[in-house]
């Protein structure tokens, strides 16, 4: 009984030093991330608007059948894996890499639909290509036989702490219970 | 002894007779499989809303199995839903992911190819209402020997 006894205050033990591996990139210390101010349906939406908030920064465009929603479903359904509380702490952003065809109305209508809290913007070529620089993200438009294009990007979402420094990153794919499970620590860590 | 026999007899023609009918099945039309051997499975489509607005598109997944002894490839892909389709493939160079159009996909003897999320995926372009979680629509595959298999696809969002 008294071997049971110690066995499982050891496990106790144990299970509460255990460090949390993130399953995103984790930035130790945390890394400046530039202020950025787009356009969303409403008006503006700068990175300062969301102070004391976790931002989750998807870049993507909404004429990208396959990997751009991809993500942003994984996105809204590790949300809606958080208590309405911890979801209330994390704003999610998807920032068009196509400023050309994306309007502002037209990406934040596609944001809405995978989350109803979840933000779209986008800018001028410009604005964006200067936020997508700031942030490490590449993206060149890719002309196709038929007339139109597509456009190449990374697929990496960044994480941005409630100080707004970029705190994690996910690789393309990372999925849904992992995202989760980052925010929580990422909460919890804050 | 001699039951065991008839029945062994009996067998074998049930076997050949059946070997026979399968040799013979035409190529044509069919629900998710073509006559030479050839099965769709698990197809689905991504739900897609606000098509009203002009130039929304969606992506078609699915498994293509062949269970015959030959290579086959599918040319196209035909649906009602879009003004037009294409069969694109998601390449992750290095973190960055570039689509590019494929021509054709070949689908090995006795193998099979998934089209899944940041892989090969169709593409239906410029749809012609929205695709409601739930849905159900048909897909045309059109291989290269003209066969063509009849796919329904229900519309729902990815499973991770």
């Amino acid at each position: 009984m008294i071997r049971f006894v110690s066995v499982a205050a050891l496990a106790l033990l144990l299970t509460g030093c255990t460090r949390y591996e993130p399953h995103g990139t984790l930035l130790d210390p945390p890394m400046n991330a530039p202020e950025f101010v787009l356009t969303s349906a409403d008006g503006a939406v700068a990175k300062s608007d969301f102070q004391g908030q976790l931002v989750v920064l998807s870049f993507g465009f909404t004429r990208c059948p396959d990997v751009c929603p991809d993500t942003v479903s994984r996105l809204a359904r590790a949300v809606r894996q958080l208590d309405p509380e911890q979801a209330q702490q994390v704003q999610v952003v998807v920032v068009s890499v196509d400023p050309w065809r994306d309007s502002p109305e037209r990406i934040h209508t596609y944001a809405q639909a995978f989350h109803p809290t979840f933000v779209g913007v986008s800018g001028t070529p410009e604005e964006i290509a200067a936020v997508a620089a700031g942030y490490g993200i590449f993206f060149e438009r890719a002309e196709l036989d038929s007339g139109d294009y597509t456009v190449d990007h990374t697929a990496a979402t960044t994480v941005l702490n409630r100080r707004g420094e970029t705190v994690l990153i996910w690789p393309y794919g990372t999925d849904a219970d992992a995202i989760a499970d980052d925010l929580r620590f990422l909460l919890r860590r804050a | 002894m001699r039951d065991s026999v008839s029945r062994s007899v009996r067998y074998c023609l049930v076997l050949v007779a059946t070997m026979g009918l399968v040799a013979c099945e035409p190529r044509g039309e069919h629900d998710g499989e073509a006559g030479g051997g050839l099965v769709v499975e698990d197809a689905w489509v991504r739900p897609a809303r606000n098509a009203g607005t002009g130039n929304v598109h969606s992506a078609a997944y699915f498994t293509l199995r062949n269970r015959s002894r030959q290579d086959v490839r599918l040319s196209s892909v035909e649906a009602e839903v879009a003004e037009a389709v294409e069969i694109h493939e998601s390449i992750d160079d290095a973190g960055v992911v570039r689509m590019r159009p494929v021509a054709t996909v070949e689908v090995p003897a006795r193998g099979s190819v998934a089209f899944q999320p940041g892989g090969l995926h169709v593409m239906l372009l410029r749809l012609r209402h929205d695709l409601v979680d739930g849905d159900s629509l048909r897909l045309s595959l059109v291989f290269e020997d003209g066969a063509r298999v009849e796919v329904p696809a229900v519309v729902r969002s990815a499973v991770f």
